[in-house]
C-alpha cells in the first residue's frame, strides 16, 4: 500500500472525526435549547417526569446517530418534538399508572408581589384560560401546544400522525374555543 | 371577483394567514383585505390576543407551574461519546472476528480486501445485503417516527395458536400475557425474547443485542427484507425477522430453538379462524386501540375494554339519539369506556344509566356544567351566535316567501333541517376518526357491520334533511336566479372515512352560506350567494351520495 493512499485513509478520519464533532456540538446546543421544551411537552403527554427526563435525552441520543448516519433533516426541532411524541406514547402505554397533567395552578398563582389586587386579577386570568384549555379536546390541545412550541403545521401534523390541513382546523376551533371561554366568562 | 363565500376571511384563513400558513396568493389576497377591513383587522386583533394568551399560558402556567426534571440533565457530549464508542467496538469485534491486529497497513489492507469481496459479492447477490445491525436502528426509528396503528399479531407455538392486538396500551398487557398459554410464555421466557411486542425491530434488536456468538444474514425478495441470524450457543439455533421494504413495518419472524420447538409469530389483518381438522388451541384476545383519555383522572383503570366495547357504547347511545349533539363525551382509556356528560338532562342520564350500566366495562359519569358553561358541545357553532347585521337580500326573500310571518317560519324551519343535518355530519366524522380505515380492520365482521350500519343510517338520514332543505329551499332560490344542480361531478371516495370528512366540509360550507342567508351570522351577503348556496346543496347531495356507494361496496 501507498503512503499516498494511506494517507488518504488518514484525511478521510480526520473528516469524520471533525463531522461527528461537528454534530455533536449542534445536537448539545439543541439540547440545551430544546429540553426543558420538550420536556414539558411529554408532561402534558401524562408522563411521569422521571419517564419524561430519560424520553428527552434518548430522543436527542437518538437525532445524534440519525445525523450521524447521513439523515437529513430539515427541522431538527420538528424532528424531536416528532419522534418524543410518538416515543412518549409508548412510554406512557407502558407505565403502570397514568399521570394527570397537572399545573397545580392555585399553588403555583399565590400573590407576592406589591399589588396582591392586580396579581389576583391576573390569577383570575389564568384560571379562565386553564380552564379553556381543560375543555379543549386531546387533538386541539396537543396542537395548540405543538404550535406553542414554534411547530409549523406540517411538522405538527407529522408527530401527530394527521394532514397539516387538519391541523389548521383544529388550531381554529382550539382558538375559538378559548376565544368563546374567555368571552363567556369575562361576562360574568 | 370574491375570494370568500362571506366576503370575508374566516377565522381559519385569518389564524393560517397569521401563522404564515397560507400560500403566496392567498396570503396577499387576505393582507390587502386586511388593509381595507375593519371588520376583519378587529378580528385579527382578536385572534392575536386569543394567541398572546396562549403564549402567557405556556410561560406563566406551564413553564412554572409543572414539575421540574427529577434529576439532572445528563452530560449530553459524554453520551454522544459513550454512543460512538459502542458502536466502534461493535465494528472492532467485527475485526477481531476476521483475526487482525492493530497495525495501520493491515487494517487499511483488509479493509481493502473486505471491499473487494463486498464487491464481488454483490455481483453474484442482488439487491445488495444490509447489515443486519443497521436495518434494525432503521426499522426502529421508522416505528419511533410513525404513529402505531391498531393491528392483530398471530402467534404460533405447534399447534397452540394466540392472537394479539397491537398498538395497545400497558393495561393490557398483564391481560394478554395472563391470557397466553402457558407453554408458549415459557418459550419465550427460554429464548430471553419479550412476549410483549414480538414482531416488533425492537424486541429483535434486544434480543440479538444479548445473543451471544452469531451471524446475520439480510435478504431482499418480494418487496421485504428478512434478517436471519444464526446463533452458536444458547437455547435459540435460529432467529429471524421479515420487515416491508417499503415501511420497514415487521410482518413476520420466526424463532427456532435447538430441538423442534419453534415460535412463530405473523401479521394478520383478519381475525383467525381454526385450522380445518386440525384441533388448535387459540385464544384471541379482544381487540383494544391505542387510544389515550382526555380526562384520564376521572376514570378507574379496569384493563377489559375494547374498541369493540366503545362501538357498543355508540351503538347504544345512537339508538335513543344521544349521539347527535348531546354534550356527551365517549373515551377508550386505561381499560375502560367513559362516557361523561355535563349538563345532561337528568331524564336523558337515566336513559343512558339504563342502557350502560350492565357492561362493567362502561363508565358513565354526569356532572354540572362548570361555571365556564360547561363542557364544549360537539358540533356547536360559534358563528352562528354573532348579531346579525341587516341583510340586504332580506326584502326579497320575504316577499318570495310569502310575508314576514311566513319567512320567519320558513327561517326557523330551514335552520332546524340544517341543525339536524349538522348533527348527523359531526356525528359521522366522529364515527370516522373514531374507526379510521386501518383501526375499523381490527374489529370482527359482525363489529364492521354494526359499524357500517351506523354509518348507513346517518348518512341516509342526512340525506333526508338535505333533500328536505333542498325541498324547500328550491323554489326560493330559483326566485333568486338560482337553481340547485341535479349532481355535482365528484372524485370517487377511497372509502366511506374519507367520504365522512368531504361531506363534513361541504357542509360547514353549506351551513355557513345558509346562516348568511338568513341572516344569522355576521358578514355581507355576496351577489352570488344563491348560486353558490345551491351549489353547495348539491355538493353535500353528490358526497352523501358517493358515501352510499362506498358502503354498498
Amino acid at each position: 500500500m501507498s503512503a499516498y493512499s494511506i494517507g488518504n485513509e488518514l484525511v478521510s478520519i480526520v473528516r469524520l472525526s471533525r463531522t461527528a464533532s461537528r454534530l455533536q456540538t449542534q445536537v448539545a446546543e439543541l439540547f440545551e435549547e430544546s429540553r426543558e421544551d420538550v420536556f414539558r411537552y411529554l408532561l402534558t403527554l401524562g408522563l411521569d417526569p422521571g419517564c419524561a427526563q430519560e424520553a428527552v435525552q434518548e430522543v436527542f441520543l437518538r437525532l445524534y446517530a440519525a445525523l450521524k448516519k447521513g439523515a437529513r433533516i430539515e427541522s431538527p426541532r420538528g424532528w424531536v418534538f416528532r419522534v418524543a411524541h410518538n416515543y412518549g406514547l409508548k412510554l406512557k402505554a407502558r407505565q403502570a399508572t397514568e399521570t394527570r397533567f397537572d399545573v397545580q395552578l392555585e399553588a403555583r398563582l399565590v400573590a407576592t408581589g406589591p399589588n396582591p389586587e392586580r396579581e389576583l386579577l391576573e390569577r383570575e386570568r389564568m384560571e379562565r384560560i386553564h380552564r379553556g384549555m381543560d375543555g379543549l379536546s386531546e387533538q386541539q390541545q396537543r396542537c395548540l401546544f405543538l404550535r406553542m412550541e414554534g411547530l409549523r403545521y406540517p411538522e405538527i401534523g407529522a408527530a401527530l400522525g394527521i394532514s397539516a390541513s387538519a391541523v389548521g382546523e383544529f388550531l381554529r376551533r382550539a382558538v375559538a374555543r378559548l376565544r368563546k371561554t374567555d368571552a363567556g366568562e369575562g361576562e360574568r | 371577483m370574491t375570494q370568500w363565500a362571506s366576503g370575508h376571511p374566516d377565522d381559519g384563513v385569518l389564524l393560517r394567514y397569521l401563522d404564515g400558513e397560507l400560500r403566496g396568493r392567498e396570503t396577499r389576497r387576505v393582507r390587502a383585505h386586511l388593509e381595507a377591513c375593519w371588520q376583519c383587522r378587529s378580528e385579527r386583533e382578536a385572534l392575536e390576543a386569543t394567541v398572546g394568551d396562549s403564549v402567557e399560558y405556556r410561560r406563566k402556567v406551564l413553564a412554572a407551574g409543572l414539575p421540574e426534571p427529577p434529576r439532572p440533565w445528563i452530560d449530553l457530549y459524554a453520551a454522544m461519546a459513550r454512543q460512538d464508542a459502542r458502536q466502534e467496538a461493535r465494528a472492532d469485534r467485527l475485526g477481531a472476528w476476521f483475526g487482525i491486529g492493530a497495525g495501520w497497513r493491515w487494517a487499511v489492507a483488509v479493509v481493502a480486501a473486505v471491499l473487494a469481496v463486498a464487491v464481488v459479492y454483490r455481483q453474484f447477490e442482488r439487491p445488495p445485503a444490509v447489515e443486519a445491525a443497521a436495518l434494525l436502528n432503521r426499522a426502529e426509528a421508522a416505528a419511533e417516527a410513525h404513529p402505531a396503528t391498531p393491528h392483530r399479531v398471530r402467534i404460533r407455538a405447534g399447534r397452540q395458536e394466540y392472537v394479539r392486538n397491537f398498538g395497545v396500551r400497558r393495561a393490557s398487557r398483564a391481560a394478554f400475557e395472563e391470557a397466553m398459554p402457558a407453554g408458549m410464555k415459557a418459550l419465550f421466557e427460554r429464548a430471553h425474547y419479550d412476549s410483549g411486542d414480538p414482531l416488533s425491530a425492537r424486541a429483535y434488536a434486544d434480543w440479538r443485542d444479548g445473543a451471544g456468538e452469531k451471524r446475520d444474514r439480510v435478504t431482499e425478495s418480494a418487496g421485504a427484507f428478512e434478517i436471519r441470524t444464526v446463533v452458536f450457543s444458547g437455547e435459540l439455533a435460529e432467529a429471524s425477522l421479515t420487515l416491508r421494504a417499503a415501511d420497514l413495518e415487521p410482518v413476520a419472524g420466526k424463532l427456532q430453538f435447538r430441538g423442534a420447538d419453534s415460535l412463530e409469530f405473523s401479521r394478520v389483518s383478519e381475525p383467525p379462524a381454526p385450522a380445518d381438522g386440525v384441533a388448535v388451541a387459540s385464544h384471541e384476545e379482544v381487540p383494544l386501540r391505542p387510544a389515550v383519555p382526555s380526562r384520564p383522572a376521572a376514570i378507574t383503570p379496569r384493563p377489559s375494554a375494547s374498541i369493540s366495547d366503545e362501538l357498543e357504547v355508540l351503538a347504544a347511545l345512537h339508538k335513543i339519539g344521544a349521539d347527535l349533539g348531546d354534550p356527551i363525551q365517549v373515551t377508550l382509556a386505561d381499560g375502560v369506556v367513559a362516557v361523561e356528560g355535563a349538563g345532561v338532562v337528568p331524564d336523558r342520564q337515566r336513559q343512558i344509566h339504563a342502557l350502560l350500566d350492565a357492561n362493567p366495562n362502561v363508565v358513565v359519569k354526569f356532572s354540572e356544567p362548570a361555571s365556564s358553561g360547561g363542557i364544549p358541545v360537539a358540533g356547536g357553532n360559534g358563528a352562528l351566535a354573532a348579531p346579525p347585521p341587516a341583510p340586504r337580500l332580506e326584502s326579497r326573500l320575504e316577499a318570495l316567501a310569502g310575508g314576514h310571518a311566513q319567512w320567519e317560519e320558513f327561517s326557523s324551519r330551514l335552520l332546524d333541517a340544517n341543525e339536524a343535518a349538522m348533527a348527523r355530519a359531526y356525528a359521522l366524522r366522529g364515527l370516522a376518526q373514531r374507526f379510521p380505515r386501518g383501526g375499523a380492520a381490527a374489529l370482527s365482521a359482525a363489529e364492521r357491520h354494526t359499524l357500517q350500519a351506523l354509518v348507513a343510517e346517518h348518512v341516509n338520514a342526512m340525506a333526508g334533511q338535505v333533500e328536505a332543505m333542498a325541498s324547500r329551499l328550491g323554489p326560493l332560490l330559483a326566485g333568486l336566479d338560482a337553481s340547485i344542480p341535479k349532481s355535482m361531478p365528484a372524485a370517487p371516495f377511497a372509502d366511506w372515512q374519507t367520504g365522512s370528512e368531504e361531506t363534513f366540509q361541504a357542509a360547514r360550507r353549506e351551513e355557513m352560506l345558509i346562516s348568511l342567508l338568513l341572516g344569522v351570522a355576521p358578514g355581507t351577503q355576496p351577489p352570488a350567494l344563491p348560486a353558490d348556496l345551491a351549489r353547495t346543496l348539491a355538493e353535500v347531495r353528490s358526497d352523501l351520495d358517493e358515501c352510499r356507494r362506498v358502503l354498498e361496496e
